[in-house]
Order: structure tokens, then sequence, then C-alpha cells
């Protein structure tokens, strides 16, 4: 992961947390209330390329370059929020 | 320049004139010996193009081999698919393994794939299984860790060349829980294993290319040493996708020059023949259906060469391009095979009637390209995946913060080395071609055009690309709309292959007016006139939205006479129109 660019603020887990939550709810046209933040993002069909392709929307949303494979490497909603939020809130 | 021939097409030339001209029954991969040998479901005679050296082209040159331009392989795949896209496709069934020892492999690794195919002998891929199409995370092929390497297990399904090839890359299951991180790739070297825990099942009978071997394989306990695994543990998903689409762009360049061969036949018929009291392509509908499949066959060359040229010049980009490219090509080439064969009327239905009866066996040939190796509606899956992000980024970013796409586009160019660490799983910023096509319109206002084109076309060319920019627009809109909150849930709509097909066509609309504009001073005065750019463009757009509307004759008129001219001077048709081999040359 690259520094991320000027004026980003770094994002609590909890944030990042809504954010995927918003996210998986809209691609699958469910009910936010129903995505489980602990169940892995295979479970709501988001293990392949799309899951990838979600990590890059991710990326605008938090201003930093990702490694896309992260959702796999972290591969549900709370492990990749904590991992994130780490990361970003890590800055000189 | 009058007659500017690519540097790129070297090697292709000097195939062409080792091979000869298909029409000679005597010649290797002629017309006749390539027909019966389909006729008897028999792998063509590939000797020709082995002691031409193909299978160097397929070898990086730091390996001895003579790969360095992508530009350059992509002619020759082309050259050798207007003969036999069988022959091409059996002699190229080695690429997509050869890329990924490319990509993946050790020094080692790499060297054993560089002696194989430096040795005349060829590799497969194993990755389909017969349960699971192309949804590689149900992979059931496992391999397991032993005392001494791995133990490979399972049935893979069409796999191309499998009896022949000496070495087979398998996707297989090295995590039980499996996940994007549970498969890795592992060489299968038929000289370093007990062949008693390997067998070949039935050959598969096809609808096309019926002389490429198409087996199944049967893993019992198969041993591998250690050293099998090519990268990093769990990363087989990840490098097929990547290497897919380096692959994915060299499968095209056979059905690309199968087109040609389907266009100079029936050119060839029409042009004997006299229907009515006149020549039959005096018959403007004919004309037009002639002038048609060649804007065809110009923008399945320009999104073809784009992505291929992006091989080098621009790999962040084809995660998009090359499914959108193989997505174009695929389904344009069959298109305008169909449209051909209503010009060839009932020769195109008898087997043998024309021209040894190529025709037919394009026709048939030519599906493959879009069910095999990441084939057509996986292509739109994978683009339609990427494109909501991509167009909202496009649409947040400034015009000027497209990269210049010259080293792409620019023919003239040299291209860089190629540089597979570029590659991506997902694009990155906004699309550089999505914002060419934005801003086109500022470069078509320049004097310089003004001075160099007629004006009627430019005004044809200029309202062509605020068209194709307009619908660029109403997709973004759409793909907007499937992702508003409490929508469908736009991650699976089916209205996303729509999308995915609508944004292939700009893709390759866009291609065809940057070459235009990159390269103009390199082409001849045919490919600076910009008439057929008017009406590609005109016909992309006719595909998204189709019209009726008054052709223009006199476009239409001077693209028809380039056909011709092209088809009496034994030349590509191409936008670059290099030399054939010579009418009736024997080898």
């Amino acid at each position: 992961m690259t520094e991320s660019p000027v004026g980003q603020v770094p994002r609590s887990q909890l944030e990042i947390q809504t954010w995927l939550i918003a996210e998986i709810a809209r691609r699958r046209g469910i009910a936010p209330e129903s995505v489980d933040v602990n169940a892995t993002f295979a479970t709501y069909r988001l293990e392949s390329l799309e899951g990838v392709n979600m990590a890059g929307a991710l990326e605008d949303f938090l201003g930093v370059e990702l490694e896309p494979t992260l959702v796999w490497d972290f591969p549900t909603i709370e492990k990749l929020s904590r991992h994130l939020s780490e990361l970003t809130t890590w800055s000189p | 320049m009058a007659e500017a021939v690519p540097s790129a097409y070297g090697p292709a030339e000097a195939l062409e004139q080792t091979l000869g001209d298909p029409l000679v029954d005597s010649n290797p991969l002629s017309f006749r010996s390539t027909v019966e040998h389909d006729e008897r479901e028999e792998r063509p005679d590939l000797t020709a193009l082995d002691a031409a050296g193909l299978g160097r082209h397929y070898v990086p040159a730091a390996l001895d081999g003579a790969l360095a331009s992508h530009e350059a392989l992509f002619w020759l795949l082309r050259s050798v698919g207007r003969r036999d896209v069988t022959a091409a496709t059996s002699h190229a069934v080695s690429l997509p393994a050869a890329v990924l020892a490319w990509h993946a492999g050790t020094p080692a690794q790499q060297a054993r794939v560089a002696e194989i195919l430096l040795g005349g002998g060829q590799l497969s891929i194993a990755f389909h299984e017969q349960e699971h199409g192309n949804d590689f995370m149900a992979t059931e092929v496992a391999a397991e860790p032993t005392a001494t390497g791995f133990s490979l297990r399972g049935e893979k399904w069409v796999v191309a060349n499998a009896r022949r090839s000496a070495l087979l890359v398998v996707l297989a299951r090295t995590a039980a829980e499996g996940g994007a991180r549970g498969f890795s790739l592992v060489l299968v070297d038929k000289a370093r294993i007990d062949p008693s825990g390997m067998e070949f099942l039935e050959r598969f009978k096809t609808l096309g290319v019926r002389g490429q071997d198409i087996d199944g394989v049967r893993f019992s306990d198969l041993a591998l040493p250690p050293d099998a695994l090519l990268g990093a543990p769990g990363s087989g998903f990840e490098l097929s996708l990547k290497c897919s689409q380096v692959s994915r762009t060299l499968s095209l360049g056979p059905l690309v020059g199968a087109l040609d061969t389907a266009l100079r036949s029936s050119v060839a018929f029409l042009d004997a023949r006299r229907l009515y009291g006149e020549p039959a392509l005096a018959i403007p509908a004919v004309r037009a259906a002639v002038v048609d499949a060649f804007l065809d066959i110009l923008l399945v060359e320009c999104a073809t060469l784009a992505c291929t040229r992006a091989i080098h010049a621009a790999p962040d980009r084809l995660v998009t391009w090359a499914p959108a490219g193989k997505a174009f090509v695929t389904e344009t080439a069959e298109s305008a095979l169909h449209d051909l064969s209503v010009l060839l009327g009932a020769r195109f239905y008898l087997r043998d009637a024309w021209w040894q009866g190529i025709f037919q066996k394009i026709v048939r040939d030519a599906p493959l390209t879009r069910v095999s190796h990441f084939g057509g509606v996986v292509s739109l899956a994978h683009l339609g995946a990427a494109l909501p992000a991509l167009y909202e980024r496009t649409a947040a970013a400034a015009d000027a913060a497209g990269a210049s796409l010259a080293p792409v586009f620019d023919l003239g160019r040299p291209l860089d080395p190629a540089d597979g660490t570029r590659l991506r799983l997902v694009p990155h910023g906004a699309d550089p071609l999505l914002l060419a096509l934005r801003t086109a319109h500022e470069r078509l206002e320049s004097g310089a055009l003004a001075s160099e084109t007629e004006p009627v076309i430019l005004l044809g060319i200029r309202s062509e690309v605020a068209r194709l920019r307009t619908e660029s627009d109403a997709l973004r809109a759409f793909l907007e709309t499937l992702r508003a909150p409490h929508g469908p849930g736009h991650g699976r709509a089916p209205e996303m292959l729509t999308a995915a097909r609508r944004h292939a066509a700009l893709f390759a609309g866009t291609a065809a007016l940057l070459f235009w504009l990159e390269s103009r001073g390199g082409l001849d005065d045919f490919g600076k006139a910009g008439a057929w750019l008017h009406l590609a463009l005109r016909r992309v757009r006719q595909r998204l939205q189709p019209a009726l509307e008054v052709r223009p004759v006199e476009e239409d008129t001077s693209v028809s006479a380039r056909v011709m001219d092209l088809f009496h001077r034994d030349r590509w048709f191409s936008l670059l129109a290099p030399p054939l081999a010579a009418r009736g040359s024997r080898r």
C-alpha cells in the first residue's frame, strides 16, 4: 500500500465497515441490516473478480492505493476493515 | 507515403513468402489440404510452420527466442490463420502456458519451457473441469503436498493438445477450503513424471477446428516434484486472470486472419460474376455488404492491435481492454461471416463448391475463439465487473488526466519491452481511452487536420465522434442507475453484460479513431483520407443504435474501390495493407 494522497482523512474501522456493508447491500440488492460482518465475502459471492473490483471502489473511498487482492487475504468485513483502519491511521 | 509496411510485419512477410499462395493446392497449408484434413478430422501438417521457426516467436529474446514484439507475433498468427484456423490454433496452443511461464516461472522453469518450445515441442493448459465451466473456484483437481512434492488427483476436461504437449500447466486446488487463495498452478512435465499416473480420456468431436486434438486428462495420484509449483502457493487464480489478458489478446490473431480469407473468397466470387446484365459488384446492395465486411475487418484489426500494442505500451489498461477486444472481435467476426455468407449464397452452403470449401470451414472454426480460453461471455462478465467504477472515475477525472496514448496508437513508434509486472486485476484511475473519446472533438478541430481532410469527411467523423461520446455518457448514466441504492443489486444484473457489450463497441470505435489521429502520417493516401474511419464509426454507432439512414455513396464507392484494389494487388484487407504471398506463388 502506498502513501495516501494529500488531504485524505484516515478512516475508522466503523466507517470502513459501514461503507463495506452498504456496498455489498447495493451489489446484491439486499438490506444493509442483513449483511453479516463476520461472514466471508464468498457468502455474498464476492470472492472472485467482483471482490477485487469492490476493492477498487474501496480504494476510491479511502483515497489510497490498495492491493485488490486484500479481499482475498482478509476475507470478511470485520477482518478487512480492521486491517485497513490500522493501515490508514498509520500516517506520519 | 504510398506503400507503408509496418516493421512489425517483417517476420510475417517472410512466412508469407515461405508458405506461398494458399490457393495453390501443393503449397503447405493450402486451402485444399486444410479442408481435407478437416474433413478427416486430422491435424494439419505443421512442419512448414516449425521449419519456418514460428515457435521461436513464442519465446522471449532473453531466453534465446525471437519474441520481442507481440505485434510481430500477431501478424504471424494472422498470416497462419488466413490459411487455416486449425493450424494456427494447433500451433499457438502453447501460448497461454508460455505466457504464464514467462510471467511467473523461476529461471529454471522458464529455461525448461523455452527448451521445449525451441525444440519444436508444445505446451497445454488444463484449467477446465466438466462440471464447473469457467467457475474456477469450484476446481476439484487437487495438488496435495507430500514428503517429496505434490500428489495430483482429478480430471480435467477439454484440454487442447494434451496428448502431444510435453508439459501441461494445471490449475489445482492446494487448500482444502478453496477460496481465491486456494488454487495454484502446477507444471506437469511429462519428462519428469511416472506416466502411469496420467491417462488421456476420449477425444472430443467439435463443430469446427476438427483437426485439433481436444481431450480429457485424468490424474491418479500423480507424483510431482516440489519445484512443480508455478508462482507462489495460492496464486493460481490471480495468475490465470492476469496472464489471460495477454493470451486472450493473442488468441485473436488467427480469427482476424480468417476474416481476410472470408472476404477475399467472397470478393473473388463476386468479381467474376455477372448478374442481370452487369458485374455483381455493381449492384449497390452487394457493394454495400462488401464495404461493411471490410469495415468490420478494419475495426477488429484496430481493436486487436490496440490490445496487442498495449501488452508493451499500456499493460495496466489491459484488464479492461483485453476483454473488450475479445468480446468485440469474436462477436463482430461471427456477424461479418454471416453477412458474407449471404453474398456467397448457395456456395456458402455447398461444402466444396468455391475456393476448396474454405468459407464454410471458417464459419465452423470461428466460434472456437468465442468459447475457448477466456472467451466472449467470460470477457463481458470480467468487463462488466470493472465498468461501473471505471466510468465513475473517468467522469470525475479532469480532461487532461489521461496519459498520452501515442505509444499505443502511433504505429510508427517502436514498442518498449513487455512488462508483465504492470498487469492489473482491477483498472486503476480513469480510462485514458474513454478520456480520449471525450476530448477527441478538440483534436478534430485542429487546423492541420482541416487542411488535409476533405471537409465532408471531417464533418462526418466529427459528427460520429460526438454521437459515440453521447453513447458513452448514456452508458455511464445507465451504470449509475444500476448502482443506485435500493436497486436490484448491480453486481449480478443481467444488464451488465449488455452494458459491457456496448462498451466493447465504443472501445473498438475509439481505437480506430486514435489510430487515425496518431498514425495518420504513416498511412497511405486511403488511410489518411479518413472516409474509412467515418464509415467505421458509423458502423459502430449503428451496432449500438440501428437506424434507417441513407449511406454516403461517395465514401462507400471509395471504400469499395479500395477493397477491389487490395484484392487485385494481393494485399491484406487491413488499414496497413501489407503484401500477401503473390497469387499463384509456389513454395
